[in-house]
């Protein structure tokens, strides 16, 4: 009985297996890019400009330093509610690139999600699995707390697409699927410090995020949400839960002077 | 299984705080926190000096304990480790996902603070492997101070030497090179290099470990995050052939370019 589950086990997570899962829907994967053979992927990362926050994003030159293939980075911004603001393009010219996110680019002070994929310049035959991670910043006058991404939350299975159809056919890199997700932050949250959650929504379908039982937000697609945590209302052990199936926040911490921002 | 450690220098102190429960809410009620470090050239297991809570062990860095290592077990596993000359995998308490990690924080004289939640996970140990770090992801030209700390763990209760190089990419040279010991958190100083780092690699050819870098800005202003292991910015059947041709290459380089 043992040798028949141990071999239903490995049925179950081999490249098949996932395949069959994310298209009958029973049990789906979590990640969907598994049993993809040809997809650039990306975070749903966080941009702020409120509050005199700065953001600035870091990314390595994935294509080249893999695949040997010139490539260039396409920035997607989406307000706070998930709504397309603007797209851009920049040109590697060193082995990690950035982009500063400041008022001057967004146009106004607010908070907002980007994607950011990586792209080869000329089409080719060779096919792409790239989980590029990146890396994030967050602070004020120039001074960043870094951050690597939280979650690979978007892909497009396309990757040498066109500029002008590259929205439309980003998709999310986890499952829809509705979960009862219970998550212990494993960090002592202080209370000498303000606290801050942020959360992104890479899905389709709105989610439903809770802390502690008392803070309930909802999130739209491709939205986020930043949701401050009264010090009264910080707990000795923090619980989110959510029907999201990975509602892994990114903590902002700071007092008057230094900011402090890392995963949960 | 999941170890922990310190990363503290001259100018920075840290604060490990470590959960006694999972991410899913199940806690370690018969597990403790103990910590290893090599005397003797073997493993010796202590208790170390912590504060707890129900929910937490907090330890903070000290000259002594700047290269331990931390880890959850019963009391009754431990002696296989003093058994056995080695780091062993002695529960799956920490073996989560997401993964089980503790909060590894740096503080200066400024009071500014940045932290990232930490782990090392057992199957590193067993290996001595190679490491590529990229530079310019983490680091920030304008800040004070650059540097990255390297944490290796190791299996065995050696201290052996192992070489690291600074090399930039740009310009085909090797900027520096670092003599660092398995089993400890070593500190590499970057900020000569600071306005080249964009285009920069860290490489060693003998050791695995967890890069973690720091910018220090004028103002005390702390950032402090690791990059990820190169295999994971890709996927597929044919990725860790893609990573073996990156260090390759990098190792080529170095190489070739070494006086």
């Amino acid at each position: 009985m043992l040798q028949i589950r141990k071999y239903l086990k490995i049925i179950y997570r081999s490249h098949i297996g996932r395949k069959i899962r994310d298209y009958t829907g029973f049990r789906s994967p979590i990640f969907l890019f598994h049993h993809k053979n040809n997809f650039i992927s990306s975070d749903l990362f966080i941009w702020r400009t409120d509050q005199e926050i700065q953001t600035v994003f870091k990314a390595s030159n994935i294509l080249k330093k893999y695949y040997d293939i010139e490539s260039f980075l396409t920035f997607i911004f989406y307000d706070r509610n998930g709504k397309f603001l603007m797209q851009k393009n920049i040109q590697f010219k060193n082995l990690a690139e950035e982009l500063i996110i400041d008022k001057k680019l967004i146009g106004f002070k607010s908070y907002g999600t980007f994607n950011v994929f990586n792209r080869p310049i000329v089409k080719l035959k060779k096919k792409f699995n790239v989980t590029n991670r990146c890396y994030v910043g967050y602070g004020r006058n120039g001074e960043f707390s870094m951050v690597h991404g939280n979650i690979i939350g978007s892909m497009i299975n396309e990757p040498f697409i066109s500029d002008n159809r590259i929205v439309d056919h980003i998709k999310p890199a986890i499952t829809n699927r509705k979960v009862n997700f219970k998550y212990f932050i494993q960090k002592k949250i202080s209370k000498d410090y303000n606290t801050t959650f942020g959360f992104t929504n890479p899905l389709d379908r709105r989610i439903t995020i809770e802390i502690n039982n008392s803070y309930k937000i909802n999130i739209e697609p491709k939205g986020c949400n930043l949701l401050y945590i009264r010090k009264e209302d910080i707990k000795k052990q923090n619980i989110i839960t959510s029907d999201f199936v990975f509602a892994r926040p990114i903590l902002f911490c700071e007092n008057h002077q230094f900011i402090d921002c890392h995963h949960g | 299984m999941n170890f922990f450690f310190h990363a503290c220098n001259d100018f920075l102190s840290s604060t490990l705080t470590i959960p006694k429960f999972q991410n899913q809410g199940k806690s370690s009620e018969d597990l403790n926190l103990f910590s290893a470090r090599i005397s003797n050239n073997a493993w010796q297991i202590i208790i170390p000096d912590y504060v707890e809570d129900d929910f937490f062990w907090t330890v903070e860095s000290d000259i002594r304990n700047k290269d331990d290592i931390y880890f959850i077990s019963s009391p009754d596993s431990i002696e296989n480790i003093h058994l056995n000359y080695s780091l062993l995998d002695l529960n799956d308490h920490t073996n989560t996902m997401p993964e089980y990690r503790a909060n590894l924080e740096v503080s200066n004289t400024k009071g500014a603070w940045s932290s990232y939640q930490s782990e090392y996970p057992f199957n590193m140990t067993k290996k001595l492997g190679s490491l590529y770090s990229e530079c310019g992801l983490l680091t920030d030209h304008k800040a004070e101070n650059i540097g990255v700390f390297i944490r290796n763990i190791y299996y065995l209760p050696i201290k052996d030497e192992v070489t690291f190089y600074l090399y930039d990419d740009l310009h085909n040279k090797i900027l520096s090179e670092f003599i660092l010991k398995l089993n400890t958190t070593s500190y590499i100083d970057l900020s000569d290099f600071k306005e080249l780092l964009s285009n920069c690699f860290i490489y060693s050819k003998d050791c695995l470990g967890i890069p973690i870098y720091v910018s220090q800005y004028k103002n005390g202003s702390l950032s402090f995050e690791h990059t990820h292991p190169p295999h994971e910015s890709i996927s597929g059947s044919m990725r860790f052939h893609y990573v073996n041709q990156l260090k390759n290459a990098a190792n080529k380089k170095i190489s070739e370019n070494y006086l």
